[in-house]
């Protein structure tokens, strides 16, 4: 398992939430319900997902974008 | 507001069962954080229902996956934890391309703040009237007796 701190994801980094919903970051959100945290989303036609976390925790990155590489 | 929807059973909730009456509908989710806000929401249900007016639940897990049970465990945990006697509809996705009806046609209405678009988390709240308007939306942290909404409700009612 690869975990990565939340403020090092990057948009197309693939996430597994909690709860085990894999998904793909189309949008990251800053100060989700003013709390600070960021806020990863997925909107795509597979689906439209929000997974929270605060900046300096980790979060499972299934697959890292390598689209700039 | 003639919209398609069941009940957590997956019985028809016709449509004539909420024209003309006040409704609050309410994105909620079992293993959120703002599970309580279920206590406030059952309260209101029970100062206004006799009024006209109902909270209308809908089960939504698209916020964290904070909704996975089964209907009968949605039921039980908000009938069983916090007594509620408000209907819930089926679970639907509030969000995105395959967002319900319902939630495209809320969506376009402004907070307060005047944002519009997405639903930004659980427990986010739309009052519509009596004649089918949408009066106010309130964002997930406005907690269900707060005076904004109170007050909403009672001017929609009088």
């Amino acid at each position: 398992m690869t975990m990565i701190r939340a403020d090092r994801v990057k948009l197309g980094d693939r996430l597994r939430s909690r709860d085990g919903t894999e998904m793909t970051v189309t949008r990251i959100d800053e100060n989700f319900l003013g709390s600070g945290m960021l806020a990863f989303v997925e909107d795509s036609d597979r689906q439209w997902f929000k997974m929270p976390a605060a900046a300096d925790r980790e979060v499972e990155l299934l697959e890292a974008d390598s689209s700039e590489s | 507001m003639d919209f398609d929807l069941a009940r957590i059973d997956g019985s028809p909730l016709p449509a004539d069962e909420l024209t003309g009456k006040a409704v609050l509908i309410v994105n909620v989710a079992s293993r959120c954080g703002l599970t309580p806000q279920y206590e406030g929401l059952e309260r209101l249900q029970q100062r206004y229902s006799d009024a006209g007016f109902t909270v209308l639940g809908v089960p939504c897990n698209q916020f964290a996956g904070q909704e996975p049970g089964t209907p009968e465990e949605i039921q039980q945990f908000c009938s069983a934890t916090y007594g509620t006697t408000f209907p819930l509809t089926e679970k639907l996705d509030v969000n995105g391309r395959h967002s319900h009806p319902l939630y495209q046609w809320l969506t376009q209405t402004p907070d307060a703040d005047g944002a519009a678009g997405e639903v930004e988390w659980n427990f986010e709240k739309f009052l519509i009237s009596p004649i089918g308007e949408i009066v106010a939306r309130f964002r997930p942290t406005v907690a269900p007796e707060d005076e904004t909404v109170t007050k909403a409700i009672q001017a929609v009612l009088a």
